[in-house]
């Protein structure tokens, strides 16, 4: 047993076979050149020699005087080496060989030992331990490994993987590439790869551009694009390029890695149309759910089904069950008449340029706006229901959608209806609620001719279904919304006729009054205008004389309202004279002072003056303003003021007569009923007298107001144009 | 020198015939006035006068119906329907009346219509 574990003695030598340690000293450099290293023990274990090799290996500094084993690590300071991977123990006499390591990571190192025994006849002479760095080539196999796998994994990818040189021709073309593209590696080996990309200029200019950042940046990963195989099939594809540089960072290759998304894509898109179309449907629905009326969700039913947002037919039709009388009946149509109606381009723009949700509520508020010519078309169609073996029928029976194409069928009443509304193909897809069946709708393509799907025809009912929905649920909303208006309507009739006998009541009554009132009043007036007149006639003194004619005017004035209000036999046409106002204002002021005064009441008059001449009924402004001015010395009490005034306004156009109190007032509930005939609040009022005042104002094409503060006083003011405009009309 | 004509004034208002009186005498009538339908009935016998004004709505009996009970006495009288109702002047062709005429301080329209009446030849 040798234990090499002892310290290296120099003596040692003497004891060693010279023949063959000389040998080994005379290899030696040859030994450092194959990286070898070698050292030789004695059967004690004691290290007799070692090569020079060993220390280009990185151990054992031969120099060492002391016989330690050091390393060095790559700063170049030596260190003690306590676990020299030289020193393991022989376990016996035999060959071995072994393996050790040294470092970790990028510098682990691996080294194979190799222990020869070397005898002299039966005498163990001398150990030879061979010390070779394998790193590199366990590094080798490890990457020939690697290699082979990299390679199983290539042939074994459903990827397509290829490399080709700095040239981009093709070097190695994988099992999957094969599959992919229908061609064999020979028949690909040193062809261009560009071959393999579509023509089109968008693929084209892609790869191209690729290729530039490949140049740049290394490497550009799963980029989409068009492929062609062998056999001319276009391949939906992401690829992975990736540039090959050798050790002086210069391109010598690529490796191209190709996935085929045809498939994929192809699921995709069906998913996301699927998903499209949903989402769509549901828009369409919220739109056509937002329809208020039957004519709005026609609409909105029928411009989903063409609009660009929509279901995308050119043309659609809404066919109506009338329950009364038994028909299937065209109601409603959107899109192009005929053929030649297609080449109107600007309804097709129309739809292109605007959102669903938009076109349908343009074409709401503007309600004329229906495509009449087509709409006059499905109108002539009214089909029997019990006319069983016409397609819509069958569709709306059978609750199954319905294509028809010319070519592929003897269906004579579908081909008919074919003729009707101009067209080669169209779908009917029926309109149906629970058992409720409310009509069909018809669509076609007559300006895209583009052949109706099974998809468009799916995705039709799927819309039919919702639209029906929407429409039972708006046809009971009317129902009901219906049978509320009538009612409501019914009530209101009531209450209009109960509000009429109520009038007329109170009219009958007050024209009895009224009557009554007139003879009453008419026979006093008449004596006292009458005895005036009379004592005018008489040989009496001026001022007498004056006073009589005031009387007689006044009584004569009293007497052309009693015939005004309440009789027709003569009536008055009052002449409309071009005067000055505030004279009229000055006399009915003086004439009603004394009243005042009676009242403890203060009048006062603010005229602005001059004022210009007004064209007026003398007579009826002169009551009128009586009128207020005795309303308002009614409702003033003593220490009260009432304020007659007139003033120019409306810029120089109109003359303003305000009459102002510092009376009770009018509460709001009143102030609205005051112009009502027969509204008073007084014990001996007729309530005629506002009432006459505003038809007065009106005949003169002025306005009366009041304002009033209960408590604190009211305002009227009558507004008199200068000219007023009933009589310019009447002059013209 | 004419004779006077007498006038009948039939109303149940006393100021409306001593108006009526003044105004006719001084317009040179001879005046005869009745309070009441019956009253005017007697005093058309008894007075005999040219031309009558009756008041038609009177406490008592209606001034139509004693216009009718006069006029079957005398069809020649002429009689003019003086009221303060307005709305009875399109029937007073009917009552037989010679005209109507709605009461008025101005009371021009009445004379003129007196005087027109009392020239026509009966």
């Amino acid at each position: 047993m040798l234990d090499f574990t002892k310290t290296f003695s120099p003596n040692a030598d003497k004891h060693l076979h010279v023949s063959l340690l000389d040998h080994l000293k005379e290899v030696d450099s040859i030994l450092t050149e194959f990286n070898v290293g070698v050292l030789a023990f004695d059967p004690d274990g004691n290290m007799v020699w070692r090569s020079n090799s060993l220390k280009i290996l990185g151990y054992c500094d031969p120099d060492d005087e002391q016989g330690q084993c050091y390393r060095r690590d790559p700063e170049g300071e030596p260190s003690l080496c306590m676990d020299c991977p030289f020193h393991t123990r022989f376990e016996d006499d035999k060959y071995q060989r072994t393996c050790i390591h040294t470092g970790t990571g990028a510098a682990k190192r691996h080294f194979e030992v190799t222990s020869v025994p070397l005898y002299e006849g039966e005498e163990l002479k001398i150990w030879v331990r061979l010390v070779q760095d394998v790193t590199e080539r366990r590094r080798r196999i490890q990457q020939a490994q690697n290699e082979e796998i990299t390679q199983m994994l290539i042939d074994n990818t459903a990827d397509a993987v290829m490399t080709t040189d700095d040239m981009l021709l093709i070097q190695s073309w994988n099992q999957s590439a094969r599959e992919m593209f229908g061609y064999s590696a020979d028949e690909v080996q040193k062809k261009p790869i560009t071959n393999l990309f579509s023509l089109d200029s968008d693929t084209q200019d892609k790869f191209a551009r690729i290729q530039n950042v490949v140049r740049e940046e290394g490497a550009v990963r799963n980029e989409r694009l068009l492929m062609v195989s062998k056999e001319g099939r276009r391949l939906n594809v992401a690829i992975t390029l990736t540039a090959i540089r050798n050790s002086r960072e210069e391109i010598t290759g690529y490796s191209l890695i190709v996935r085929d998304f045809s498939l994929v894509a192809g699921l995709e898109d069906s998913l996301s149309e699927k998903i499209d179309h949903l989402t769509k449907l549901d828009g369409i629905n919220a739109v056509v759910r937002m329809a208020k009326s039957k004519e709005e969700i026609y609409d909105a039913v029928l411009v989903a089904v063409t609009a660009g947002e929509g279901l995308r037919f050119s043309r659609a039709f809404l066919f109506i069950v009338n329950k009364g009388q038994k028909v299937l009946a065209g109601n409603t149509a959107v899109g192009p008449a005929n053929a030649a109606e297609v080449l109107d381009g600007r309804k097709k723009q129309y739809y292109r340029s605007r959102s669903l949700q938009e076109i349908i509520s343009e074409r709401s508020q503007q309600k004329g706006a229906r495509d009449v010519l087509v709409t006059q078309i499905v109108r002539q169609l009214r089909i029997p229901l019990d006319q069983k073996d016409h397609p819509l029928i069958r569709c709306l029976e059978n609750r199954e959608p319905f294509l028809f194409s010319r070519r592929e069928t003897e269906d004579v009443l579908a081909a008919q209806l074919a003729n009707q509304l101009w067209t080669e193909q169209y779908v009917a897809v029926p309109l149906v609620w629970h058992d409720e069946k409310l009509g069909v709708i018809v669509a076609d393509n007559l300006t895209t001719r583009r052949p109706i799907t099974e998809d468009d025809v799916s995705f039709l009912a799927g819309f039919a279904e919702r639209a029906s929905s929407a429409m039972a649920n708006l046809s009971l909303k009317d129902d009901l919304e219906g049978k509320v208006v009538d009612l409501q309507e019914a009530w209101s009739q009531l209450d209009d006729q109960k509000k009429k006998m109520a009038d007329q009541k109170r009219l009958a009554g007050l024209g009895e009054m009224a009557a009554k009132v007139a003879h009453e009043i008419r026979n006093p007036l008449v004596t006292i205008g009458g005895f005036a007149k009379m004592l005018m006639e008489r040989d009496i003194d001026p001022e007498t004389k004056k006073s009589l004619n005031i009387i007689s005017e006044e009584v004569m004035r009293l007497e052309g309202i009693l015939e005004n209000v309440l009789g027709t036999a003569r009536p008055i046409q009052p002449e409309f004279v071009n005067t000055k106002i505030n004279p009229i204002l000055h006399r009915i002021a003086t004439l009603l002072k004394n009243q005042a005064i009676q009242n403890d009441i203060e009048m006062a008059v603010h005229l602005q003056d001059p004022l210009p001449t007004i064209i007026l009924q003398k007579d009826q402004i002169e009551q009128v303003v009586i009128n207020l001015m005795k309303n308002a010395i009614d409702a003033t009490g003593p220490g009260g003021r009432v304020v007659l005034a007139s003033k120019l306004k409306d810029n120089g156009k109109a003359i303003a007569i305000t009459v102002k109190d510092t009376g009770v007032g009018i509460d709001q509930e009143h102030l609205q009923h005051l112009w009502d005939p027969f509204f008073t609040t007084k014990s001996e009022g007729t309530g005629l007298g506002l009432h006459i005042s505003k038809q007065i104002i009106n005949d003169h094409g002025g306005k009366i107001t009041a304002t009033s503060k209960p408590g604190k006083g009211t305002c009227f003011e009558v507004l008199l144009p200068l000219k007023p405009k009933v009589k310019e009309e009447e002059d013209a | 020198m004419p004779e006077k004509k007498k006038l009948l004034i039939v109303d149940d208002e006393p100021n409306i015939r001593e108006l009526y009186k003044e105004v006719f005498q001084s317009e040179g009538y001879e005046v005869v006035l009745a309070s009441t339908g019956p009253e005017a009935i007697k005093l058309v016998k008894s007075e005999e006068p040219d031309l009558a004004i009756m008041d038609i709505r009177m406490p008592g009996m209606d001034g139509v119906d004693a216009m009718h009970e006069i006029l079957s006495q005398n069809n020649r009288l002429p009689v003019i329907i003086n009221s303060a109702y307005t709305h009875y002047k399109e029937n007073y062709m009917s009552w037989a009346a010679d005209a109507y005429i709605v009461k008025s301080a101005d009371m021009t329209e009445l004379k003129k219509t007196v005087a027109e009446l009392l020239a026509k030849p009966r």
